[in-house]
């Protein structure tokens, strides 16, 4: 595996010397990331990278640089490979900060140059960036009645205290020895995890719990989509009843755009929409507890009510209907029913009732 | 009410030109002090250019060989006239002339009574008076100061040139009395052109100082300088000798000198100055060398640029097209012909017999005698010649300045990076031929755009706003020429030369300060703008083509270095190995 890796890598190089010898201008295939070539693969339900390929010049002003942040990466990458190390993004970042002599310009001003640079070397080789022996940003907790060896460490996830069990960045060699549960939650904010973990939610329901802390990261994605696939968990998704919570729930659904290229390996197509929905707020009578949506959300909304994944008419009439009232409602809103009311009521009810948006 | 009718017929006189002069002067250019020392240069500085050329127009018939031309400026300061303060009333004025003082104070005289080098000391039969000389002096009298303000300068103005001199018995007139010049009555592309000039200064010069204007000229070698005090009459508008005789002190063998002391303000610098003033004249004349003594005593001298004579401006006939009702009534006073056709044919150009002919029938006066024609009559006859189809009135009588001229004037004058220029084929406004010259200098240090306004080879320094060049530099679409522009759409870092000759420039005032908005000029000036603009906008675009080349190459060089450590780190090939076949290739693309 690893030195298909560095394989890979060196093809790359020597094509671009290759060109360069013949006195043509080097460049490097990139798949476009994006939503102009990203495609909805309605029959396996998920979003797919299209073919669409743009080439990253050296003698191109506008390319030019981006061009040699391309091939310090790889340099970058082929290195941690040959001495079997692994480094962070920021890692890379300031390994690879320097100022190039005789100007006042850096290789990387920021962080934010460097980040996408990695990705397109991964959609460039098809490779994971772990397979570059770089690791993602980790993000994610979980709790649940779960055995899981990590490092050679066994883990028990019911006994983690109040925090649980912090998710990796990579979770491909995590082995789950004993699970004893019939659902996963998956909640987007820590807030509503703690409330729930507090009242042992996840005892009385037979459930692992997990809150992706916001936008979901690679390994928490990828762990819930094994959870789905390898063990026949049903996912529930429980985010805020507005465009960013319904696009979380897509990304854990059909992945994302700008991981497209990996759908395959971090979407979990069965996962299903617990709440909180538009609708909700009547159906619960939490009208005096909306927040006024601001142009933003709407303007995000009406893009979701274009995407493919998003077309089902129950999807269209939610979020149509946050359009229409201009309102977004948050998890917490349900705590003015009581405290208990989201452990105790709201999603049994929901549960018990079937009660989703898929 | 019969006598109150009689009353008023008193009243009434007929004032002369003189008189209507001094009461609005500003028409003239006297409206400020700064002003009225730059109007006095002007005038005298554009009657020797006129006078230089001529000469040597007329020398080149005769096979005569040029006398480079030479003009010189000089500008003394006579005396300075502060006003000086006591609780803010003016309570005296003390005169200022070199190191001399004297001083009115409380209705006293004042004499110098002891001299230092730093502090004069003034006496009159009552007190002394404490002056500490300095830029603006500091006037103590018994040890309490007062305050001091300038009022004005006069200043001692002297404009020599050596062209061909003036007979003695027409110095008065030139100099001392309004409308007489050899100009206005000929269509012909000149400086001056009504006939105003000269005389406005020698008037201002009397109604200020209080001075006759000195002139002095020599015809030739042989004869002497002759000099004449002249006045004018105001009320008469007749020239007055206050003195005249033979000057000894003049030293060229022929031209003329004219000195005058007036009231103004001298600045040293600056779009109003002289100094700039006379540098744009040298700019539009490059074929004469103008120099320039200041009051500081500085010296500067604005070389000649050119060995060449402008071609000569030809006198023409008015076109039918181009008269108006009063100079048509004249011009029928004064004619020789003593008939309508021979009227028509000889005082104006492009009538033939048959045209004629087709006018007089038209305007319907067949019948009629020259020295019979009614009022009416001739309005009906200036219709007919308006409309008479005729051919343009010829153009070789005007005199442009040049492209090649102009461009090595302000490449000379502004050491731009670049310089281009148009001298646009001549056009017609109301009958009258006009022609249109633009040159322009890009530089990108220059920053905001300078429109430099000519007419008739003379700068245009005030009313910019109200003139067509200004209007017409306005009205360009300047997003098309790859310049820089400024937030009001303006282009940036250009000298804009903009150069209108004809045989009447239709100013908009007496002063000659703008030109007027006829479409055909400002149409013109505009074609000649766009042309010039589209060269500076091919020099800019293969400038930016050269830069941005070597910024690319630049940024390649830059990065090369660390995309070959990369590769070979990658593949562990030799490092030089890999930078010379790119080096190869940067090479191949610097073409």
């Amino acid at each position: 595996m690893k030195g298909e890796v560095i394989k890979k890598l060196n093809e790359l190089a020597e094509d671009v010397i290759r060109k360069a010898e013949r006195g043509e201008n080097p460049y490097i295939l990139i798949p476009i990331r994006g939503i102009t070539n990203v495609i909805y693969d309605e029959k396996n339900r998920r979003i797919i990278l299209g073919d669409k390929v743009s080439k990253r010049y050296f003698l191109n002003v506008a390319h030019a640089k981006k061009f040699m942040q391309t091939f310090l990466v790889a340099a970058f990458c082929h290195q941690l490979l040959k001495e079997g190390i692994h480094a962070s993004l920021r890692e890379t970042f300031y390994s690879l900060k320097r100022t190039l002599p005789g100007s006042k310009e850096n290789t990387f001003d920021t962080q934010d140059e460097s980040d996408p640079i990695i990705v397109d070397l991964e959609v460039t080789l098809d490779l994971l960036r772990e397979q570059l022996h770089l690791n993602a940003d980790a993000r994610g907790r979980l709790v649940g009645d779960v055995i899981i060896k990590d490092r050679g460490d066994t883990i028990d996830c019911s006994k983690l205290g109040s925090g649980g069990w912090f998710i990796p960045s990579n979770v491909e060699d995590i082995e789950f020895k004993n699970i004893n549960a019939e659902f996963v939650l998956v909640v987007e904010k820590v807030g509503a995890f703690e409330r729930l973990h507090e009242d042992k939610f996840w005892q009385k329901h037979k459930c692992i719990l997990i809150s992706t802390v916001g936008q979901p990261a690679r390994g928490c994605r990828r762990l819930i989509q094994r959870l789905a696939y390898e063990f026949g968990l049903p996912i529930y998704v429980f985010v805020d009843a507005d465009s960013y919570g319904f696009y979380i729930y897509s990304v854990i659904k059909y992945g994302s755009m700008s991981l497209a290229h990996i759908s395959d390996r971090l979407g979990t197509h069965t996962a299903k929409f617990i709440g909180l929905t538009i609708s909700d707020i009547d159906k619960y009578g939490l009208q005096n507890f909306t927040i006024k949506a601001n142009e933003l959300d709407i303007k995000r909304a009406q893009e979701l009510l274009k995407y493919k994944w998003f077309q089902s008419p129950e999807w269209q009439k939610e979020i149509k209907l946050m359009i229409e009232r201009k309102v977004k409602a948050e998890l917490e809103a349900l705590a003015s029913k009581g405290l208990r009311y989201v452990s105790d009521v709201y999603l049994p009810t929901k549960i018990k009732n079937k009660e989703f948006l898929d | 009410m019969p006598e109150i009718a009689e009353e008023v017929a008193k009243e009434y006189k007929e004032i002369s030109v003189a008189e209507f002069f001094e009461k609005n002067r500003h028409l003239l250019g006297f409206d400020s002090r700064m002003k009225a020392v730059l109007t006095c240069v002007k005038e005298a500085v554009e009657n020797s250019i006129d006078a230089v050329e001529e000469m040597n127009y007329r020398r080149l018939k005769k096979k005569q060989p040029i006398i480079p031309p030479r003009i010189l400026v000089e500008i003394k300061k006579v005396e300075s006239i502060y006003d000086l303060y006591e609780n803010d009333r003016i309570v005296g004025e003390l005169i200022r002339a070199g190191k001399n003082f004297v001083a009115i104070y409380a209705g006293k005289k004042y004499g110098v009574k002891k001299k230092g080098e730093r502090e004069i000391v003034l006496e009159s039969d009552e007190s002394k008076m404490r002056i500490i000389i300095e830029e603006r002096p500091k006037v103590l009298v018994d040890g309490k100061e007062l305050k001091v303000r300038l009022r004005t300068n006069k200043y001692k103005i002297m404009v020599e040139d050596n062209g061909h001199g003036i007979l003695k018995e027409h110095i008065p007139k030139i100099f001392g009395k309004f409308l007489y010049g050899s100009r206005f009555h000929a269509y012909r592309q000149s400086r001056g052109q009504q006939g105003i000039g000269i005389h406005s200064v020698v008037l201002y010069a009397q109604l200020t100082t209080g001075k006759p204007t000195r002139v002095t000229s020599r015809i030739s070698k042989e004869s002497p300088a002759y000099f004449m005090e002249v006045m004018i009459d105001v009320s008469k508008n007749e020239p007055k000798i206050v003195n005249e005789g033979i000057d000894g002190g003049f030293k060229q063998e022929h031209g003329t000198r004219v000195e005058f002391e007036i009231e103004g303000m001298y600045i040293k610098s600056g779009k109003f100055s002289v100094l700039n003033y006379l540098r744009y004249t040298s700019l539009a004349n490059p074929h004469v060398e103008i120099i320039f003594k200041d009051p500081y005593g500085k010296k500067h001298v604005f070389e000649r640029r050119s060995k060449d004579l402008p071609p000569e401006p030809k006198t023409i006939k008015p076109h039918p097209y181009g008269v108006e009702l009063g100079i048509l009534m004249r011009m029928l006073k004064n004619t020789k012909a003593r008939t309508l056709i021979g009227f028509l044919t000889t005082e104006f150009c492009r009538v033939g017999k048959e045209s004629a002919k087709q006018i007089i029938t038209a305007a319907g006066l067949t019948r009629k005698k020259l020295d019979e024609l009614t009022r009416n009559d001739i309005e009906n006859l200036l219709k007919a010649m308006q409309r008479a189809k005729l051919q343009r009135p010829p153009t070789d009588c005007l005199s442009p300045i040049g492209a090649a001229e102009l461009e090595k004037s302000l490449k000379e004058m502004f050491k731009p990076e670049f310089c281009a220029a148009v001298s646009r084929e001549p056009s017609v406004y109301r009958g009258i031929p006009f022609l249109v010259e633009v040159a322009m200098a890009y530089d990108e240090s220059f920053g905001e755009t300078t429109i430099l306004r000519f007419a008739n080879k003379i700068p245009l320094l005030f009313d910019a706003s109200a003139c067509a060049i200004t209007k017409a530099v306005q009205q360009i679409n300047w997003s098309s020429y790859k310049l820089q522009r400024a937030p009001n759409g303006m282009p940036m870092n250009l000298i804009i030369l903009v150069h209108v000759a004809s045989v009447w420039i239709p100013y908009t005032s007496e002063g000659k300060t703008a030109i007027a908005n006829y479409p055909e000029i400002l149409k013109e000036i505009k074609l000649a703008l766009q042309e010039c603009a589209r060269k500076v906008s091919t020099y800019i675009s293969g400038k930016r083509r050269i830069y941005e080349r070597k910024l690319r190459l630049s940024i390649f060089e830059r990065y090369l270095p660390e995309v070959v450590g990369a590769l070979a780190s990658i593949t562990q090939r030799d490092r030089e190995e890999i930078y010379k076949k790119f080096e190869g290739l940067l090479k191949k693309n610097e073409r």
